[in-house]
């Protein structure tokens, strides 16, 4: 194993500790975060970053520092739980059409087609938009449009799977449908799913973002794509109003699609 | 009939069949549509007319038009059939037709699409089939960690992020629209003007899809190279550049070919972003507009365009792949 193999392997330990690291800091209270991220006028209008205000005030004198940590817990929250949605309906229909196989497994496999066709950042942004932004929609709308990749990855793995000797054995001694799929599969491609499931997190805080600059987001929280959006208007007196709330995004993103990277290529060798 | 006649033949027969089964995934946008304005909290009607104060004749009519009256089954019959006449509805914020209104904003976003699409596409394959050839090496490293967070990246920040720098920093491009306002000009200053306004748009959009044409020419140019008839090929002394280019390329496009139409909504995404970001007068920020004023007709029917576009360009990808490919369609 060469240095940088070892790195490779370390990849999604060390991804893994900087998302903790992120998660940990986005909810610390106390003396980390002196301001109310809502309150307005906490200090100066358009202050540049200093040691009160770390990373500068807006235009109505809202703590640009505070705003973010709140922004990244909120968009933490919606990747994660759009992504466990994600999962939960994508094991559900791969882990069927894979063990079922046949006509359930094809007719499965046309859903989940027209499902990845139809783009789904759009019918998020239709769903948002007709059923209302609050953070419910927003999470149901990304999760339940994210499920089809997750879908064919564990289909695979149930199809290649469910063949094996073990579960052979296990059907003779009795076991039923349901238990073979959920207790004797399913930890088998826990891994493939758990890297596919991570890559997930990445695209929702993505989407989140989006949808939320488009002004698609849950008004009542702060979101980090909609100061980005109102950081436009001010671009010219404030830098640091459309930098770090941006920059949150960017490392919260790239810290997770590594660890999911890292996490595919340990149970994918043969993709690279 | 030679060969190749039936080839075309052939080919020609496989589009069709393609077509053909696009049409149900067309009713199944049409049909979301539908769902979306009855099962959306509120009465179809306001939400039509946008909270807009219209005398009750005009409302009644329009409940009648609907046929809101009507079991559900034949109001969605109504509704596919005014879809199938491309009847997209009337904004009543623009005050104007929908489809009117579309095709207005199409040319601009053709041009942003177009320019980044061209430059996307030639660098980020070449990108990808030098980093693939030079794999470990210190340009593939650089390459491949860069794109990585170009993935990472919210779209708009980086065009935000290129409006900092290049705009209110240097100086050196317009901060928004499509052409300048305090000046009318004509004829070529007019072609040098747009271009200027056009260059951070399409550089911003550009970047955000060569990272994905890029990461997929790496890793299907990377599994090719790797593969026997490129060592065998090797073997009998050809020339490095056309082992790469004329053995192992063809090969590892057909994959980057079918992954991009799968991406087809993605890149569109994406463009709707930037042009928000810039003030570009195309489809992207009509529909943010839109978003804006909760005009519900007109979200309809840029939805209906987008989600069309995007299966025909599904279609054509198929298309594509089976011209380059020919043991698709004889199969």
């Amino acid at each position: 194993m060469t240095a940088r193999t070892a790195t490779r392997a370390g990849l999604p330990i060390y991804s893994g500790l900087l998302l903790l690291g992120i998660v940990l800091f986005a909810s610390m209270g106390g003396a980390l975060r002196p301001f109310d991220a809502e309150r307005v006028a906490v200090g100066p209008a358009l202050a540049a970053p200093d040691s009160v205000h770390l990373m500068g005030t807006d235009e109505l004198g809202r703590d640009v520092f505070n705003r973010v940590l709140s922004g990244t817990r909120v968009s933490l929250f919606v990747g994660i739980t759009a992504a466990l949605a994600a999962a939960l309906v994508g094991i559900a229909v791969g882990a069927t059409a894979g063990f079922l196989g046949g006509f359930t497994d094809d007719v499965l496999m046309r859903v989940t087609e027209v499902f990845q066709v139809i783009p789904r950042f759009f019918l998020a942004m239709m769903l948002v938009a007709f059923f209302g932004p609050s953070l419910g929609n927003v999470v149901v709308a990304i999760g339940l449009l994210s499920w089809p990749q997750l879908a064919r990855v564990v289909r695979a793995e149930f199809l290649s799977l469910k063949s094996r000797d073990y579960i052979e054995a296990a059907r003779a001694a009795g076991a039923g449908n349901l238990n073979l799929m959920f207790a004797k599969i399913l930890p088998n491609a826990l891994g493939p799913t758990m890297a596919s499931g991570t890559l997930l997190v990445a695209q929702a805080i993505l989407i989140e973002a989006g949808l939320s600059y488009l002004g698609l987001g849950d008004p009542s929280r702060v979101s980090l794509g909609l100061m980005l959006q109102q950081a436009q208007p001010i671009m010219r007196s404030a830098w640091w109003a459309t930098a770090f709330p941006g920059l949150a995004i960017f490392a919260t993103a790239i810290t997770i699609n590594l660890m999911g990277e890292g996490l595919t290529e340990r149970w994918q060798p043969h993709t690279r | 009939m030679s060969s190749e006649t039936a080839f075309g033949t052939r080919l020609l027969a496989y589009s069709a069949r393609r077509l053909a089964q696009a049409v149900p995934l067309v009713l199944v946008v049409v049909i979301i549509n539908f769902f979306l304005i009855h099962a959306a909290p509120g009465d179809p009607v306001d939400m039509l007319l946008g909270g807009m104060d219209t005398d009750p004749e005009f409302q009644a009519q329009m409940r009648r038009e609907l046929g809101l009256d009507q079991p559900l089954w034949v109001q969605l019959w109504t509704y596919v059939s005014n879809m199938a006449r491309l009847d997209l509805g009337y904004s009543f914020r623009f005050r104007q037709d929908v489809g009117a209104l579309i095709m207005s904003r199409l040319p601009a976003s053709l041009l942003l699409m177009g320019t980044s699409f061209v430059i996307s596409v030639s660098f980020g394959i070449l990108l990808g089939v030098v980093a693939a050839y030079r794999a470990g090496g210190l340009l593939e490293r650089l390459l491949t960690g860069l794109t990585l967070s170009g993935y990472s990246m919210p779209v708009f920040w980086l065009g935000q992020l290129m409006l900092l720098v290049f705009a209110v920093g240097l100086g050196w491009f317009p901060i928004q629209g499509m052409v300048s306002l305090r000046t009318t000009s004509v004829g070529f200053d007019r072609v040098i003007d747009v271009a200027h306004h056009l260059a951070l748009p399409a550089l911003t959009y550009s970047v955000y899809q060569l990272t994905l044409i890029y990461r997929l020419t790496r890793v299907k140019m990377r599994e090719t190279l790797s593969r026997e008839f490129v060592k065998s090929a090797r073997a009998r002394g050809l020339s490095e550049l056309r082992v790469v280019f004329r053995h192992a390329f063809p090969n590892a496009m057909l994959p980057v070919v079918t992954v991009m139409g799968l991406h087809v909504g993605h890149m569109l995404a994406g463009s709707v972003l930037t042009e928000t970001v810039f003030a570009w007068p195309g489809l992207g920020r009509l529909m943010y507009e839109a978003i804006g004023a909760r005009d519900f007709p007109l979200l309809l029917g840029l939805f209906t365009c987008i989600s069309v576009a995007v299966i025909v360009a599904n279609v054509v990808t198929d298309v594509i792949y089976a011209f380059i490919d020919p043991r698709v369609v004889y199969s």
